[in-house]
């Protein structure tokens, strides 16, 4: 036999086949078609028919299937052998049968089953189903510490802000018709956010048709080094920039969209010397003047035709005067020339823009979509991240959402959108209207509860161990679990309050829920039980009593395939899409779908019945199709029902198989939602009052007498971050943040050797240093240096660089594991948010966000 | 009539437990039942019902008899056979 017949004869052994599915590499969930050779994974690609991607692929979704094959991974069910927990411990893994780990959680759970406030459960896995049974397990059984939520700052403002100014989950530019874009501490069309292989593309369309992009980050990353200008800012201090842009927009170009301010915000209510509504007698509405009749009316008054945005008026012997005049007196304060020392961007530099912003916002244009005529903003401001994680994050963020308020940019052609917020197919979902007049109730496809900073909820003293009862404005708590955890009595909390048994998804909670590690690993070691699913043993399953082996994306079925496909894809009229997880592979021997083990634990807890009622709940399962207590289901059939539930009968698991995914147009009312919400978004926020005396009260009680409530106020002030006050008294020099790379973002790429490899290539594993404060320092590139924060000394690489800000110190990734199970990035790069203090002086009393800029020092 | 309400997410560590029974008048609905369960739990079990008078905080979801009182006529939902779920889902978070 001759060489050429020997490999003929190799090829025709191998079989090749084609799997479509979703990525689960992060919490997108792009299409993608999977090609196997002998039933082996050998590439992916993208999947050209999916909206969510277009056939486009990010580094780490292409390298997804070397997690499927890391040698590390975890395939079966492991206890500790060594009691002894900590950073560095080993904790002597030993393999244990299915039986054994669920009985060891089980009895657990039933350990506390009469104070089942002391489970603490985290969900935060995105990637499909698991977050939402995770979420029905923990709620069934009766704890409120149920975690839909991951980082200690990501989406703590964003999402509040959102839901109470446009109904929707998270804000979007839209691209195919914005002229003017502005990006704030977000690296949104480039390198993060998701949806972002979609973005991308319409990003380098609209750069194409002439958009102009301007970034105004602390570091010149991904976007910055694209956009046609850079402008480095203090980290911590964009409200700063933002009441002063909004200054030179009201009150010195007089640039702002007065038939929208009218009609569709609270501007024109009248608010007394109180800071309160005016409010009628007899129904207690908000009141407005009508200059048209020149009569006090409700807001709702169908009478009403032009309502004030100025001046002054007595309504029943009281003084008031629209919330508009309020705001526009109060951003005088914030002349360019006196927030220029704390964001240190030039007063010339922020009238430019703001100036550029307001003309390029063609206020009173309109545009017409097929056949729909609509206001015309092509100008937005998006930010993200970097704005959030702020010791005033919620302040930080807010100037910035009201640049778009305030020359009607929300929701319309051009302007900034809202994610997810509303459709007609398959089901009807749209936001609501509440008290006030105001948007109240988000949309969302999945009718679950949303965290929309509006009305918030009343405080009551603490019975929750994360303190969240204090915390009446915040999406959620769990920051605070360590810190309350030091001293429970503080906030009138006993050791009965504690939590004892912590059961999780793979998310890495002491990497990234929090900050300070030293603090978190304290907490830990408090807890008396910890299981969680692992993909690999990273540093939190360490702690861990029981290990349970959860599946690759490639060998699991899932009906949610990603946060993409309903809370944060594509906005504007890219048409609504729906998909499955369908197994590329066969699960490995030894590992379950976690569906099924939560039914399994559920069962023996006696709580299947509630787990199924918020399932059905979740997944509008009704009738036949409703999931019943008197059996359990395999994933397979929950899918498949839950396919029919919503797209009919012929659409069920096995047509998603084979045709990948279903797709629906969407009309220019869906996707551009602003003129047909019949709600009023807000410029100024009375509730907070309401929230500030409430919490007062209940402090006084607590006798918490050094609660900082000055972030309880209608109309935003710029506050500085400790950290900016310790580099003015000298004890730090710089100020560290956090920043994104796209081959890292989003969840699983650690471990992965590819990712590793761009990791290596690129110098992402060293901090970065602006080149002239480094060589001041005496410091070359590619030095080994000690970087200090108040609460961490960790060895780091610098890079020296022009593309950042002189008082920054920039920590890309989600590095510094020492984790056994992750030896590829074990001992690599930094890990950015074990070097902020976790503390109640480090965290936003209204969005419950941790500080992440911290003062450092950078020394050899 | 007696009523059986059991309570899920954050409510049983607001009331102290999973489960009550409750004795109403014949013919009482979903809202004098929670009346009730205000009156014994307090202003930390009523301020994480309602946002507003006669307004369900959207955090709750209340079913009797298996239906969700939505589609029974809300709050003046009959008690039916007085088998009641009162849960309080958590808030979708995000990041």
């Amino acid at each position: 036999m001759d060489m050429t017949e020997s490999k003929n004869l190799t090829r025709a052994a191998v079989q090749s086949r084609v799997v479509t599915t979703a990525c689960g590499m992060c919490y997108t969930g792009c299409g993608i078609k999977v090609h196997l050779e002998n039933d082996v994974v050998v590439r992916i690609e993208g999947n050209v028919d999916n909206p969510q991607n277009r056939g486009k692929m990010c580094a780490k979704g292409k390298a997804g299937f070397m997690n499927l094959y890391n040698p590390n991974r975890v395939k079966v069910p492991m206890k500790r052998t060594n009691p002894n927990k900590g950073v560095g411990v080993d904790p002597e893994w030993q393999e244990i049968s299915w039986q054994e780990a669920i009985d060891t959680i089980v009895a657990q759970f039933q350990r506390i089953q009469d104070t089942p406030k002391k489970l603490w459960i985290q969900c935060w896995e995105a990637m499909g189903d698991n977050m939402f049974w995770m979420s029905a397990l923990g709620n069934a059984f009766g704890t409120p510490h149920v975690n839909i939520t991951g980082s200690p700052t990501c989406g703590k403002a964003v999402h509040p802000i959102e839901f109470l100014a446009g109904g929707g989950f998270h804000q979007q530019p839209d691209l195919h018709y914005a002229n003017y874009c502005l990006l704030i501490g977000t690296q949104f069309g480039y390198a993060a956010r998701g949806s972002s292989n979609h973005h991308n593309l319409d990003m380098a369309d609209a750069r194409a048709r002439g958009m102009k992009l301007v970034v105004v980050d602390p570091i010149c990353g991904f976007a910055a080094s694209k956009a046609n200008e850079w402008i480095p800012i203090r980290p911590g201090t964009d409200a700063a920039l933002g009441l002063s842009m909004l200054h030179v927009l009201l009150n010195e170009l007089g640039i702002y969209d007065a038939p929208f301010l009218k009609n569709k915000t609270n501007a024109p209510y009248l608010v007394g010397a109180n800071g309160r509504y005016v409010r009628d007698a007899a129904r207690g509405e908000p009141q407005v003047f009508d200059l048209a009749d020149g009569c006090v009316k409700t807001h709702d008054d169908a009478g009403l035709v032009d309502p004030a945005l100025s001046g002054n008026y007595t309504v029943d012997g009281q003084s008031c005067v629209p919330a508009f005049d309020l705001f526009c007196e109060h951003v005088r304060k914030y002349a360019p020339e006196t927030t220029e020392e704390f964001t240190t961007i030039p007063a010339a530099t922020v009238r430019r823009i703001a100036r550029e912003f307001g003309e390029a916002a063609c206020i009173g244009q309109t545009i017409t979509i097929d056949g729909v005529e609509l206001p015309y903003r092509p100008v937005v401001v998006d930010w993200a991240r970097g704005t959030q994680g702020h010791k005033h994050g919620f302040h930080n963020c807010w100037p910035l959402k009201l640049l778009n308020i305030v020359v009607g940019s929300v929701n319309v052609p051009g302007g900034i959108l809202s994610t997810g917020a509303a459709g007609r197919f398959p089901h009807d979902w749209w936001p609501e209207g509440g008290p006030d007049g105001m948007l109240a109730h988000g949309g969302h496809i999945i009718p679950g509860p949303v965290p929309s900073a509006f009305p918030g909820r009343t405080p009551t003293p603490p019975v929750r161990a994360d303190i969240g009862e204090l915390f009446p404005l915040a999406p959620h708590h769990h920051v605070l679990h360590p810190i309350v955890a030091e001293n429970p009595a503080k906030f009138g909390l006993t050791d009965a309050d504690k939590i004892e048994v912590f059961f999780h998804v793979p998310v890495n909670t002491i990497m990234s829920s929090f900050g300070d590690t030293a603090k978190v690993e304290s907490f830990f070691k408090s807890l008396r039980f910890m299981a969680g699913f692992a993909v690999e043993i990273n540093e939190t399953n360490q702690f861990d009593d029981i290990i349970l082996p959860f599946p690759s994306y490639l060998e699991r079925f899932d009906f949610v395939t990603g946060m993409g496909s309903y809370l944060i894809g594509p906005c504007g009229q890219d048409d609504f899409h729906w998909q499955v997880r369908q197994p590329v592979v066969p699960l490995s021997p030894g590992v379950r779908h976690p569906q099924e083990v939560i039914q399994e634990i559920a069962q023996r807890l006696g709580v299947l019945g509630g787990v199924f009622r918020v399932i059905n709940h979740y997944y509008r399962l009704e009738g036949d199709s409703a999931l019943k207590p008197t059996q359990r289901y395999p994933v397979d059939n929950i899918v498949d029902r839950t396919a029919r539930a919503w797209f009919g009968d012929d659409h069920g698991l096995g047509w998603f198989q084979e045709n990948a995914q279903i797709r629906h147009p969407v009309s220019p009312e869906v996707a551009y939602i602003g003129p047909a919400l019949k709600a009023r978004m807000p410029i100024y926020l009375e509730h907070f009052l309401d929230r500030r005396d409430e919490l007062e009260k209940v402090l006084a009680k607590l006798k918490l007498d050094d609660w900082d409530l000055s972030d309880f106020v209608p109309i935003s002030e710029f506050m500085p971050c400790p950290s900016y006050k310790a580099v003015q008294q000298g004890q730090y020099d710089l100020i560290a943040v956090h920043y994104k790379f796209p081959y890292i973002y989003g969840a699983f790429g650690n471990e992965n050797p590819w990712i590793n490899e761009i990791c290596e290539q690129t110098d992402a594993y060293s901090i970065l240093l602006n080149e002239d404060v480094g060589l001041k320092k005496g410091l070359r590139n590619g030095d080994e240096v000690w970087l200090e924060s108040p609460v961490k000394k960790a060895r780091a690489r610098v890079k020296l660089t022009q593309c950042i800000h002189p008082q920054v110190v920039g920590v890309g990734g989600h590095f510094g594991h020492w984790a056994q199970g992750m030896p590829i990035s074990r001992g690599k790069g930094v890990n950015f948010n074990s070097l902020c203090p976790t503390d109640l002086e480090h965290v936003d009393t209204i969005s419950g966000s941790l500080d992440h800029c911290v003062e450092v020092k950078v020394y050899k | 009539m007696e009523v059986s309400v059991s309570f899920m997410g954050e409510l049983p560590a607001i009331v102290g437990g999973r489960s009550v029974c409750v004795t109403l008048p014949p013919d009482s609905t979903v809202r004098d039942l929670l009346a009730k369960l205000c009156t014994s739990y307090g202003e930390t079990f009523a301020c994480q019902i309602f946002s507003a008078p006669e307004t369900l905080r959207q955090t709750m979801l209340v079913f009797v008899d298996g239906e969700n009182i939505k589609g029974r006529g809300g709050l003046a939902a009959p008690l039916g056979a007085g088998q009641v779920e009162v849960i309080m889902l958590p808030m979708f978070g995000g990041g």
